[in-house]
């Protein structure tokens, strides 16, 4: 069995069955996870910010940075598995915690949240769990094999998503 | 004075006295402007700290042509910035070896926080304020939680008690939890190493208010707004230390100090990213360190 380590900004899939996809530490982050249980295939990408009109210049070796470029490479990631219909696809998030702030400007994980699920359903795509939101980090792992995700953190513990 | 405490209070008597070296260096790289013989000449005058930063330079991380012998080499090859990065993460090695296994964090994770917040601080004075010197607020950043060392060590014996607090409350400011658990926090105990250091009255400030600024003496204020917006980020970027991460609030007084909409908060998360991506490897030193889960 072997980790396959999807770093800030990164994008990891695997068809191995006997991989795991895992990500670090969210925070304000996001894990778009995708399942293809037909093609075999699952992976996810580590989304830091919504909009790439910030400065995408910066992070051409890290598609998964912005919600808007990695969405788009998420699906040409599984279509060359062979899902290609949203059908195919399994959606979960996971992450997008803030601090307390009450005035919002921090609150970057609830404008990561908002901005994927408004590019996911201009793809006609839409998540079946959002575990995203309060105040704690998460990490996050796919077992390739089986399609099971789960989460753990410092403070919750270890749970299935 | 409840027993914890007392003990706190002995622990922190009894800690060893900063060699030389430190103390000088923080004295430097605090002030409003210091040339960098001011560095090579602390840095030179202390062997173990020549040797440990030479090591550094030279490590495959760097990717250097040649071996480089002296300090003075190692500027014109890698810039001032990072020989002053370099000597302060040689000489706080100890304190952020802590296991900080009372705050259930992994090994890397209090080092990890603390280069990121440092790294965002001096992001924030370099391109989003006047007058806070980026090496100071650099300083200050990496250096804003070391009462975490001793408060760790308190939380882990109260584990029990702590795991029941954290099921139960909503956690807005993990501070109170830490006050309730043991009669001081993090900050107050950072103050008093900070003070019990003899690091210069910014470093000893922010150790006591970036959680709450408004009682900062107003000469650090802006410094101690800073390193608590830069500490926040940190903990949203994933770099907290273990479970009192993002369990802390924006304190809104900053905003009188700080200005920061959505867009700017997004570009300094951005660059802060690209710098520790950048950073991290580099700055590993505890990368020999066994991994406990």
């Amino acid at each position: 069995m072997s980790t396959k380590l999807v770093g800030i900004g990164e994008i990891g899939i695997s068809a191995n069955p006997s991989d795991i996809v895992k990500t670090m530490a969210l925070g304000s982050c996001v894990a778009v996870i995708f399942l293809a249980p037909k093609a075999k295939a699952a992976g996810l990408a580590h989304v830091a910010l919504p909009d790439s009109a910030i400065g995408s210049q910066r992070t051409q070796n890290l598609p998964g940075y912005f919600a808007d470029t990695a969405i788009p490479n998420l699906i040409a990631g599984f279509r060359k598995f062979g899902a290609t219909r949203s059908s195919d696809l399994i959606i979960k998030l996971a992450g997008g915690a803030s601090i307390m702030d009450p005035n919002g400007i921090f609150n970057i994980g609830k404008r990561n949240v908002l901005a994927i699920r408004k590019i996911l359903w201009q793809n006609r795509l839409g998540a079946i769990v959002e575990d995203v939101g309060e105040n704690f980090s998460r990490t996050v792992w796919i077992e390739v094999g089986t399609g099971r995700v789960f989460a753990c953190s410092p403070r919750k513990g270890t749970w299935e998503l | 004075m409840n027993d914890i405490l007392e003990q706190i209070t002995r622990k922190i008597d009894e800690m060893p006295r900063v060699s030389e070296a430190p103390y000088r260096l923080l004295k430097v790289v605090s002030k409003q402007d210091y040339a960098i013989g001011e560095v090579l000449d602390i840095v030179e005058t202390d062997i173990s700290l020549t040797t440990q930063c030479l090591q550094m330079v030279n490590s495959a991380a760097f990717s250097l042509p040649n071996k480089v012998s002296s300090i003075r080499q190692a500027i014109v090859l890698l810039g001032s910035n990072a020989i002053v990065q370099i000597a302060l993460a040689q000489v706080f090695k100890s304190i952020f070896a802590t296991s900080m296994r009372g705050y259930n964090a992994q090994p890397n994770d209090f080092w990890e926080h603390s280069i990121r917040t440092a790294l965002a601080s001096r992001i924030i004075a370099q391109n989003h304020l006047k007058g806070i010197p980026p090496d100071m607020a650099y300083t200050a950043g990496l250096l804003h939680d070391i009462g975490k060392a001793i408060i760790s060590e308190f939380l882990e014996r109260s584990n029990e008690e702590l795991t029941g607090k954290l099921r139960d409350s909503e956690m807005s400011d993990f501070l109170d939890i830490e006050r309730e658990l043991l009669g001081t926090d993090h900050t107050q105990v950072g103050e008093a190493m900070a003070r019990k250091w003899k690091f210069p009255e910014a470093l000893v400030a922010v150790n006591r208010h970036h959680h709450h600024i408004v009682n900062c003496p107003e000469e650090f204020i802006v410094l101690a707004g800073v390193v608590h917006i830069a500490d926040l980020l940190s903990m949203m970027g994933g770099n907290g230390t273990g479970l009192d991460s993002l369990a802390y609030g924006i304190d809104h007084h900053v905003k009188n100090y700080i200005k920061f909409d959505r867009t700017i908060l997004a570009e300094v998360m951005l660059e802060i990213d690209m710098e520790f991506i950048n950073i991290k490897n580099k700055f590993n030193i505890f990368s020999g360190d066994e991994h406990v889960e």
